[in-house]
């Protein structure tokens, strides 16, 4: 078997990589097709993808093919798509999917930091923070500062007792909340333009539906 | 060009962030611009006493480290139109995450914005007190009328004057409690600052009202009728170059039915 093979699609080509060809065939090979395929195309662009099946390109073997592709100017890699996923980034995907419930005190200067969507029980001392990449929800007593969505998740909210944090965050927006007026079951959540708005609890299912339906499901 | 000035005692509990705290405040009544940086990194207070810990979102060094600009980390007193500013101390960072040429880079950079500058050190002589003395012109050393205060005073005194500043070190002589000063109990003001060589600033009383005040987020100062308020402002006056003589301190007699009905 070939170490690259070329294959039509609808929508353009493939070129397919052996995975368990030496990676210095693949290049040898595929330096050959795109030379070849360069003489018989004289003109306009040509788009392809790359599927690497079972094989994971490091960023050297990537800059080797861009390389590669470099000499021929009116092709391009349009994308790169592999069967498989490193393990790391699997469980990365799988605990920003989870929704994490904790309890305990964060006292002053620890943070509590998820990766996904978590439900607050304890108590948050002054000075303490608790972060999620998700949405934050807080049954407990609370005080200290809760960010949502950090670092960039602008659809993550904060809800619960908010009224007694010093500080309400989401994504990169800061409220300071003893100036604003925090009810008992709070909402918080960024508007369209950006700004940290706060409700009641009862307009999630209005403001964010997703958020709503995935806690209806679980 | 302000005047930087840091606050700083050796030993830990005499009040230096109060005095500190205070002192900025009664400049800034004084209607002069002061900026407070709070040192103390992983056990910052400043903040706390000023009530300002909820406004924090940039901290010291984060503008070391270039994560933020200085006037983003600033903290206005908006109780103090545009004249009270706060760079707070971080939480998590190592007491390590500073060091002094960057603290010095800071006040050079305050310095031409206002007219006072206050670092508030940490306790102790180490890393934190190195910065906070790095960016200083001038130092103010609190003690208390302890045997503890005072030796670790002396000790930090030894240590400013072996890199001396440009002005020479002063005195404050907190929590004075005047029916010891008056039994005898209690070491002598004259007594602590001839021993300590330096000049006197100014004293303060030891008065439950400090730590009421400092509990709901306010300053002592912002109350005029009090004697440790008289005492910061007094010293404040003095830093400004006024004449003020030091305020008599005396014990309130209780009069015959005060002591008959309220014995302890």
């Amino acid at each position: 078997m070939d170490a690259v093979i070329l294959k039509g699609r609808a929508d353009g080509f493939e070129l397919s990589l052996d995975a368990a060809a030496a990676f210095t065939d693949v290049c040898t090979r595929l330096e050959a097709l795109l030379s070849h395929l360069y003489k018989d195309t004289p003109s306009g662009n040509v788009n392809f993808v790359i599927e690497t099946g079972h094989r994971l390109l490091t960023q050297e073997q990537r800059g080797a093919i861009e390389a590669i592709f470099a000499e021929y100017p009116r092709f391009a890699v349009r994308l790169l798509h592999s069967d498989v996923v490193d393990a790391d980034t699997v469980a990365l995907r799988v605990a920003k999917a989870r929704t994490t419930f904790a309890g305990g005190i964060i006292r002053s200067g620890q943070t509590l930091a998820v990766p996904g969507d978590l439900v607050f029980t304890g108590v948050l001392h002054k000075g303490g923070a608790i972060r999620a990449g998700g949405s934050v929800f807080v049954m407990g007593n609370a005080e200290g500062v809760v960010h949502a969505g950090y670092p960039q998740n602008a659809y993550a909210v904060a809800a619960g007792h908010l009224a007694k944090l010093t500080q309400v965050r989401i994504a990169d927006a800061v409220e300071i909340v003893a100036d604003e007026d925090y009810g008992d079951d709070s909402l918080c959540y960024m508007s369209d333009e950006h700004l940290l708005v706060h409700t009641t609890i009862d307009q999630l299912q209005a403001v964010r539906p997703q958020i709503f339906e995935r806690m209806e499901e679980s | 060009m302000g005047t930087s000035l840091v606050v700083t005692s050796g030993k830990g509990g005499v009040g230096k962030t109060t005095s500190s705290a205070n002192i900025g405040t009664a400049l800034a009544l004084a209607g002069k611009r002061v900026v407070l940086l709070d040192l103390d990194i992983g056990l910052r207070n400043l903040d706390a006493v000023l009530g300002l810990s909820n406004r924090i979102i940039y901290d010291i060094v984060d503008v070391a480290n270039g994560r933020a600009r200085l006037h983003q980390a600033l903290i206005k007193d908006k109780r103090f139109d545009d004249l009270l500013y706060l760079l707070p101390a971080p939480q998590n960072a190592d007491k390590d995450a500073l060091n002094p040429e960057q603290v010095a880079q800071i006040v050079a950079e305050l310095k031409p914005d206002f007219d006072f500058v206050i670092l508030d050190s940490p306790a102790g002589i180490e890393q934190g007190f190195r910065n906070a003395v790095a960016g200083a012109d001038g130092a103010i050393v609190i003690t208390t009328p302890e045997i503890s205060a005072v030796s670790d005073a002396d000790r930090v005194v030894g240590l400013i004057e072996q890199k001396p500043m440009s002005l020479k070190p002063q005195l404050i002589i907190n929590r004075i409690r005047p029916h010891m000063l008056a039994d005898g109990s209690s070491m002598d003001i004259d007594e602590i600052t001839k021993h300590l060589g330096i000049d006197l600033l100014g004293i303060i009383t030891d008065d439950d009202q400090v730590i009421a005040s400092s509990n709901s987020g306010e300053t002592i100062v912002m109350d005029p009728d009090n004697a440790a308020s008289r005492g910061y402002r007094d010293v404040a006056r003095r830093l400004l170059g006024e004449t003020v003589p030091l305020e008599q301190i005396t014990v309130q007699k209780r009069g015959f039915w005060a002591r008959l009905f309220h014995r302890d």
